[in-house]
C-alpha cells in the first residue's frame, strides 16, 4: 500500500471508528490499524486540554476534531483544527495537542511519519458546574460550606541541564478517586484544577527518564507549585532522535541555576546574571567594577558566552545591573574551569547564558518598573510555529541625579545611564529544524566636567567621558539531520564601542566590528558512544586610540604613579583579528556508571601567528543516584591582549597563555531536594603575560598556580523552599618572572561563603536574604613617598606587592516580594535590600597627598530597590 | 582585543574616589602648609636665570622652595642632593645649590636626568644604593625625599623658559594683592595689615575669592598631540598655612583665559591682634619649568 493509501485508510478508520469518549477532559487512542504491516500512532497517556476561562459559565462541551502530522519521533509536529468553532478551545485544543507524545506510527516495526485526524473533547471543570438546585430552606441541614478548591501547577524538567520536557505525563493519583492526567506543555508546565485539599501522589513519566512519584501537600485556596527533575534513563543515547542539538558532553563542573530561581535571589534586584555570584569559585569583584572574578583568575581570562556566542561585557556601569532581561534566560551555566572544548581561547572560566524561545499559548508580557530602571518585555506567539520576544530596560538614575548631587562635585553633561534591548525570533519549520534570529544590544554612557583639578593629580580635569556599547545580530539555525546527528549552526556579528577619555590625560577608544560563527555536529556513534565536532571562529577588525600613560600589566602593578608623573604615551592602530579552531569531543559510556569525555581543541592565532592544541578529559561515575564522583584534566590556552601583542606598545612576539586545568570532586544528593558537592582544583598558569624591564613591552615570563576546594550546598526549588550554600577556600598566586618572589594575586580570595535562601510564605508573600562572607583583597603596603619637584606631587613607594589585606567583606541582602494573581496576569510587589546593616565595607585605601595619612574608601552603603512588576 | 574589563577598574577607582571624595576632609590637604614643605625646585642655568632647560656643559643652579608656616619651629635642616653616586650636601636655608651639566657624551643622548634630595630636620642625610629613596640619621624629627628632574635643551630648538606669573598675579575679594615686601611676625599683624601686601580679613566661613593670573605673552608655544602648536599649559600649585583653599591646582590650559580662580575659606581661630596666614604659589609650565611667588594676609577674628 502506498504511503497516500495509507493515510487515507487510517483517516478513514479514525473518523468512521467509534467515537471518542471525552469524559474527563481525557482523549483515547486512536482505532486498530487498517492492516498487519503497518501499526498507526498510539497516543502515549491522555491528553488534558483544560477548559478556557472565556468560555466559563458557557457549559459547552465541545469536540474539536484536528489533523495532526506525527513524526518518527512520535512528536506532533503539526496540529490544524479542521473545522473551525470557537477560537477559545480551538487554540486550547491545538495547544494541547502540541505537547501530546504518541507511540509512532510503524511498518514492519520502522518508525514512520503519519498524519491523521484526532478529536479532542472538552468538558466543564467540577467547579464550573451549576450547583444544584438548592433544598428548601427549611430542609436544608446545617453543614459547613466546602472549602475552596486548591490548585497544583507545575513544570517537568530534566535533572541533567534542566530542559524543560514536553509531553511528560504526569498522573494525579488519590485514594477513591480517579485518576487525573496532564501532558505537558512545550515549556514543561503542566496544571491541575479544582483539587480537593489533602496530600496527593503525583506520578511523572517521561519518554527516555526514569519516572518518579511524589507525595504534594494540598492547601485549600492555594496553589501548589512544584517543579520535577527527571534523570535520565540509563541508555538514553539508544532511544534519543529529537530535533534537538544537545550541550556539550558534561563538563567536570557545570553549575546550573534554573529560570525558577534566577530572579528571586536576594541582592540582585531580580537580576538573573548576578545570581552568579553565588555559585563556589566566584570571587567578589571591588565595589562598582562589574567585573566576573572566577576561580582566582584575572577577569580578562574569562568569558561570557549568551547562546553561544561571545558578548564583551556581563553588567552596566557599576555591576548592579545586568545586559540581559533576566526573563528571557533560560538557563545559566557557569563552568568555573576544565571546560569543554566548545569553549576556548580563555583559561579561566566560562559563563554560559541560555535564551529560552517565547511562549507560543497566547500573548505574554512583563513591566518592571523600580527605583533605577524599567523594563519592558513581549511575548507574540507567530502562527503556531514561532514566537517573537521583544525587551527593552531603560535607566533613569539620570532624570534625578544632577539634582541630587551636591553643589561643586562634579557637574553632568549627560548623567549616567545605561539602556540595553534584545529581541528574539524563534521558528520551528518542522519537528527537527529549530531557527532563532536575536539582536540585542547595550550601552552605558556618562559624561560630566570635572569643577577643577584634582588635588591628588592635576592632570584629572575636565571632562570625564566613559561609554561603552554593543549591539549584535545573532542567528542560529539547529536541524536533526538524521535520527543520531544533529547539527548547530551560529553566526553573529555586530559592533562594540569602548571610549574613556579624561580630559587631554587619557583617552581610549576601541571599535570592533566582530564576526563570529560557529558549525558544530553531535552524532551519537553507538548507544554509548557520542561525538560531538565542530568549528568556530572569531574575527573582525578593530580599531584603537590612545592617549595616556604607557600599557602597563594590571595584575602587580601597584600604586601607580599619578598621570601628571607619567609619561604620555600616544598610539593608534588597526588590527583585524582572525581566530579560527577545530574541535572535537567524544562522549564514552563503557560501562553504565561511567562517562568519559574526551576532546582536543586546536586553534589559530593569526595575529600572533601561532597555533595552540589543547587536549582535555574529564570522566564521572556515578555509583548510584546519590554518589558520584567526577575528575578531569586539561589543557586551555589565551591569546594576548591587543594591547599587548601590538608592535608599538607591546610584543608582537608573545605567545598565547597557558593553562593546565585539574579537578576531582564528589557529589551527592540526599534527596530530591538536597545534594551537596566538594571539589578540589589546581590551575597551573603558563607563559604569563608581564611587563618586562624596559616596562613598555611585555613577555611571557611570569607563572601563576591556584588551588582551592569548593563545597556547594543546594536546595532545589521544591516545595515553598530553595537555597544555596557555597564555600572556597582558595589561594591564587603569580610570579612575574624567574628570580621573582611568589605573590598573591590582586584578586586572591581565601574565604568566600555564600548562603542565601528563598522561602515561599504562602499567599503570594515570599522572602528570602544572602549573606555573603569573604576575604579581603590584597593590597600592596606603601612604605613611603618621594616628592616629584617636577609635578608637585607625591609619589608613593611601594612594599611587597599585596603583602597586605583588606579586612574582610561581608554582606546580608534581603527581598520580599507580594504577588497578587488575578485572572489573566499577575501583580508584584517587591522590596530589594542590598547591605540591610549598612556595613562599611573597605574597597580600598585613600592616601593624603604624601602617603603619611591613609583613611579607608569604603563600598556600596544600603541600597533599598522598591519595585512593582506586573506579568501577562 | 583589549582588555576591555580592564578598564572597568578605571572607572570603579574613578566612581570610588568621586563618592570618597568625603573621605578627604579627615585627611590633610596637599594645599595646607602644617610643617616645613619642599613645593618645587627651580632649576636655572647660571648666567642665563630665564632659562630652565640647560645644555651638556652649563652649570645648573638648583634653588629648593620651601615653605614655611610662620610661628613653626625653624629646624636646623640637613640636605643632600644625589645624582647617582655623586652627591651634595648641605646645611641651613635657603636650599640652593649649583650643579654642573655632565657632557653629551656621559649623558648617553638623554634629554633629563634626575636628581634625588633628601632634606632632614634635626639631622643629616644619608644616601645609599640599596634604598629606595635617600634615608635622615637617626634622631632626625621630619624627612622628606624628593626627586628634581633636569629636562636639557633640546639641540636646535630654542631652550625652555620659565613661565612668568603676571605683573598683577592676584586678586583678594576684587582688591589687589601684592607679595609682602617684609619680614612679618606670626601674630599681631593687624597694626600692619590694611594695605595690597597684607590685607585684613575677618575670619569667617566664607569663602574669599582669590584671581590668579599668568604672564600670557611668556608662555610659550608648544606642540600638542595632533602636530598643532599651542600656548603651553601651566599648572599652579597654591598652599596656605591656615584656612582652607578650596583645591591646590589650577591649570592654565593653552587656549583658554590665562586667569584663574579660587576659593580660600579663613574659617580659623584668629588672634585678636591678628594671625598671619602666607600663601605660596608655585607655577610649572611641565618642562622643567618653574615660578615661585607669595601672599600673606592678617586675620582677625
Amino acid at each position: 500500500m502506498r504511503p497516500s493509501l495509507w493515510r487515507a485508510a487510517l483517516v478513514a478508520a479514525l473518523c468512521l471508528g467509534p467515537a471518542l469518549s471525552v469524559a474527563p477532559a481525557h482523549a483515547q487512542s486512536p482505532a486498530a490499524p487498517a492492516a498487519p504491516a503497518l501499526s498507526p500512532p498510539a497516543l502515549v497517556g491522555a491528553v488534558d486540554p483544560g477548559y478556557p476561562e472565556s468560555a466559563r459559565g458557557s457549559g459547552e462541551e465541545p469536540v474539536v476534531t484536528l489533523e495532526l502530522t506525527i513524526s518518527v519521533a512520535g512528536e506532533v509536529t503539526d496540529a490544524r483544527v479542521v473545522t473551525p468553532g470557537r477560537a477559545d478551545f480551538d487554540a486550547l485544543a491545538v495547544l494541547a495537542m502540541r505537547a501530546a507524545r504518541f507511540e509512532p506510527a510503524r511498518r514492519s516495526g520502522t518508525p514512520i511519519p503519519a498524519r491523521i485526524r484526532f478529536q479532542l473533547g472538552f468538558r466543564v471543570p467540577e467547579d464550573q458546574r451549576p450547583p444544584p438546585a438548592p433544598e428548601p430552606e427549611d430542609a436544608a441541614p446545617d453543614v459547613p460550606p466546602a472549602p475552596p478548591p486548591a490548585r497544583l501547577v507545575g513544570r517537568v524538567l530534566s535533572r541533567d541541564g534542566d530542559t524543560a520536557l514536553a509531553g511528560a505525563r504526569v498522573t494525579l493519583l488519590r485514594a477513591g478517586e480517579a485518576p487525573r492526567e496532564a501532558i505537558t506543555g512545550a515549556d514543561g508546565a503542566f496544571a491541575f484544577d479544582a483539587l480537593a485539599p489533602g496530600t496527593a501522589r503525583l506520578r511523572v513519566e517521561a519518554s527516555d527518564y526514569t519516572s518518579r512519584e511524589d507525595d504534594e501537600q494540598l492547601a485549600s485556596g492555594e496553589e501548589t507549585d512544584v517543579v520535577y527533575r527527571l534523570e535520565e534513563a540509563d541508555d538514553i543515547e539508544a532511544f534519543r532522535a529529537t530535533a534537538r542539538v544537545d550541550p556539550p558532553p558534561r563538563e567536570v563542573t557545570r553549575r546550573t541555576i534554573t529560570s525558577e530561581e534566577l530572579t528571586r535571589i536576594p541582592g540582585t534586584r531580580g537580576d538573573a546574571l548576578r545570581a552568579i555570584e553565588l555559585l563556589p569559585g566566584v570571587g567578589r569583584p571591588p565595589g562598582l567594577a562589574g567585573l566576573v572574578l572566577i576561580r582566582g583568575a584575572s577577569p580578562n581570562d574569562s568569558q561570557v558566552f549568551l547562546d553561544g556566542q561571545p558578548v564583551p561585557l556581563l553588567y552596566h556601569f557599576g555591576g548592579l545591573t545586568s545586559f540581559y532581561n533576566s526573563r528571557m534566560i533560560d538557563r545559566i551555566d557557569f563552568y568555573p574551569g576544565n571546560f569543554s572544548v566548545r569553549y576556548g581561547r580563555k583559561v579561566g572560566g566560562v559563563i554560559d547564558v541560555g535564551v529560552r524561545d517565547g511562549r507560543v499559548d497566547q500573548v505574554h508580557g512583563v513591566a518592571d518598573v523600580n527605583l533605577v530602571d524599567a523594563s519592558l518585555l513581549l511575548e507574540v506567539p507567530v502562527g503556531e510555529r514561532a514566537s517573537l520576544s521583544l525587551a527593552a530596560r531603560r535607566s533613569y538614575i539620570d532624570f534625578f541625579l544632577t539634582d541630587v548631587l551636591p553643589e561643586g562635585t562634579i557637574s553632568l553633561t549627560a548623567a549616567p545611564v545605561y539602556y540595553d534591548y534584545q529581541s528574539t525570533f524563534s521558528w520551528r519549520p518542522t519537528a527537527r529544524d529549530r531557527i532563532r534570529l536575536q539582536v540585542y544590544g547595550s550601552s552605558d554612557r556618562f559624561e560630566a566636567v570635572l569643577p577643577g583639578p584634582a588635588d591628588g593629580d592635576p592632570a584629572v580635569r575636565g571632562s570625564l567621558d566613559l561609554s561603552t556599547q554593543f549591539h549584535r545580530f545573532q542567528a542560529s539555525w539547529k536541524r536533526a539531520l538524521t535520527d543520531d546527528v544533529d547539527q548547530n549552526l551560529e553566526f553573529a556579528f555586530g559592533t562594540t564601542n569602548l571610549r574613556i577619555a579624561l580630559g587631554d590625560a587619557f583617552r581610549l577608544q576601541i571599535d570592533t566590528l566582530p564576526i563570529n560563527g560557529r558549525a558544530e555536529w553531535t552524532m551519537r556513534l553507538a548507544p554509548r558512544v557520542r561525538l560531538v565536532a565542530g568549528m568556530d571562529v572569531q574575527s573582525g577588525p578593530t580599531d584603537i586610540a590612545f592617549i595616556g600613560p604607557a600599557p602597563a600589566q594590571q595584575d602587580g602593578n601597584p600604586n601607580g604613579a599619578p598621570l601628571s608623573a607619567r609619561e604620555r604615551f600616544v598610539f593608534s592602530g588597526s588590527e583585524t583579528v582572525y581566530r579560527p579552531a577545530a574541535y572535537v569531543e567524544a562522549s564514552l559510556r563503557p560501562i553504565d556508571p561511567l562517562q568519559i569525555v574526551l576532546g582536543m581543541r586546536l586553534d589559530w592565532y593569526r595575529d600572533i601567528k601561532w597555533w595552540s592544541f589543547d587536549p582535555r578529559l574529564s570522566a564521572r561515575y556515578t555509583f548510584d543516584e546519590r554518589w558520584a564522583i567526577k575528575a578531569g584534566i586539561g589543557m586551555f590556552s589565551q591569546p594576548p591582549e591587543f594591547q599587548e601583542s601590538a608592535d608599538l606598545v607591546g610584543n608582537a612576539n608573545l605567545l598565547p597563555q597557558r593553562a593546565l586545568h585539574v579537578s576531582a570532586g564528589v557529589d551527592h544528593k540526599f534527596d530530591r531536594q538536597f545534594s551537596l558537592g566538594v571539589e578540589g582544583f589546581y590551575k597551573n598558569l603558563e607563559r604569563v603575560i608581564v611587563a618586562n624591564d624596559a616596562g613598555l613591552r611585555f613577555d611571557n615570563g611570569g607563572i601563576g598556580r591556584i588551588y582551592g576546594l569548593e563545597v556547594a550546598g543546594r536546595a532545589n526549588p521544591v516545595g515553598r523552599f530553595f537555597g544555596f550554600v557555597s564555600y572556597t577556600l582558595m589561594r591564587s598566586e603569580r610570579r612575574d618572572g624567574p628570580g621573582e618572589p611568589w605573590r598573591l594575586y590582586n584578586f586572591d580570595q581565601t574565604h568566600i561563603l555564600t548562603l542565601s535562601g528563598v522561602y515561599r510564605l504562602g499567599r503570594g508573600w515570599e522572602a528570602g536574604a544572602t549573606f555573603r562572607l569573604i576575604s579581603g583583597n590584597p593590597t600592596t603596603p606603601v612604605v613611603g613617598s618621594l616628592y616629584d619637584a617636577n609635578t608637585d606631587l607625591y609619589i608613593p613607594l611601594s612594599g611587597a606587592t599585596n603583602s597586605a589585606r583588606n579586612p574582610f567583606f561581608h554582606r546580608l541582602d534581603v527581598r520580599i516580594e507580594k504577588i497578587w494573581r488575578f485572572q489573566s496576569w499577575k501583580l508584584a510587589l517587591y522590596l530589594d535590600v542590598q547591605n540591610v546593616y549598612n556595613r562599611q565595607n573597605p574597597e580600598g585605601i585613600q592616601y593624603n597627598y604624601d602617603y603619611r595619612q591613609s583613611a579607608v574608601i569604603s563600598g556600596l552603603p544600603i541600597i533599598p530597590s522598591l519595585g512593582v512588576r506586573g506579568e501577562l | 582585543m583589549i582588555r576591555r574589563r580592564a578598564w572597568a577598574h578605571t572607572f570603579a577607582a574613578t566612581a570610588l574616589a568621586l563618592s570618597a571624595g568625603g573621605c578627604m576632609s579627615d585627611l590633610d590637604k596637599g594645599s595646607s602648609i602644617l610643617d616645613t614643605r619642599v613645593v618645587g625646585v627651580r632649576v636655572e642655568v647660571v648666567g642665563n636665570e630665564a632659562v630652565a632647560a640647560p645644555s651638556p656643559g652649563d652649570v645648573a643652579r638648583l634653588t629648593v622652595l620651601l615653605a614655611e608656616p610662620p610661628g613653626a619651629d625653624q629646624d636646623p635642616l640637613g640636605w643632600g642632593v644625589g645624582l647617582g653616586p655623586l652627591v651634595r650636601e648641605g646645611m641651613g636655608r635657603p636650599i640652593v645649590l649649583e650643579v654642573p651639566v655632565p657632557d653629551a657624551a656621559l649623558l648617553g643622548g638623554a634629554r633629563s636626568f634626575p636628581l634625588v634630595g633628601q632634606i632632614c630636620s634635626n639631622g643629616t642625610p644619608r644616601f645609599s644604593m640599596g634604598d629606595a629613596a635617600p634615608t635622615c640619621s637617626e634622631g632626625s624629627t621630619r624627612a622628606t625625599s624628593f626627586l628634581a628632574t633636569i629636562s636639557l635643551a633640546r639641540e636646535g630648538m630654542a631652550p625652555n623658559r620659565h613661565p612668568a606669573l603676571a605683573e598683577d598675579f592676584a586678586t583678594l575679594a576684587e582688591e589687589r594683592w601684592d607679595a609682602p615686601v617684609e619680614a612679618l611676625p606670626a601674630t599681631g599683624c593687624a597694626a600692619l595689615a590694611g594695605t595690597p601686601a597684607l590685607p585684613l580679613v575677618t575670619a569667617s566661613e566664607t569663602a574669599q575669592r582669590l584671581l590668579l593670573r599668568v604672564a600670557d605673552a611668556e608662555r610659550e608655544d608648544v606642540a600638542r598631540t595632533d602636530g598643532s602648536a599651542a600656548k603651553e599649559t601651566v599648572t599652579l600649585s597654591q598652599f596656605t598655612s591656615a584656612g582652607s583653599l578650596k583645591r591646590q591646582f589650577s591649570v592654565f590650559e593653552g587656549d583658554a583665559a590665562p586667569d584663574a580662580e579660587v576659593e580660600w575659606t579663613p574659617d580659623l581661630p584668629a588672634d585678636p591682634e591678628g594671625t598671619l596666614v602666607r600663601f605660596w604659589f608655585v607655577a610649572r609650565d611641565g618642562r622643567g619649568g618653574t615660578a615661585f611667588t607669595t601672599r600673606a594676609v592678617c586675620v582677625v577674628p
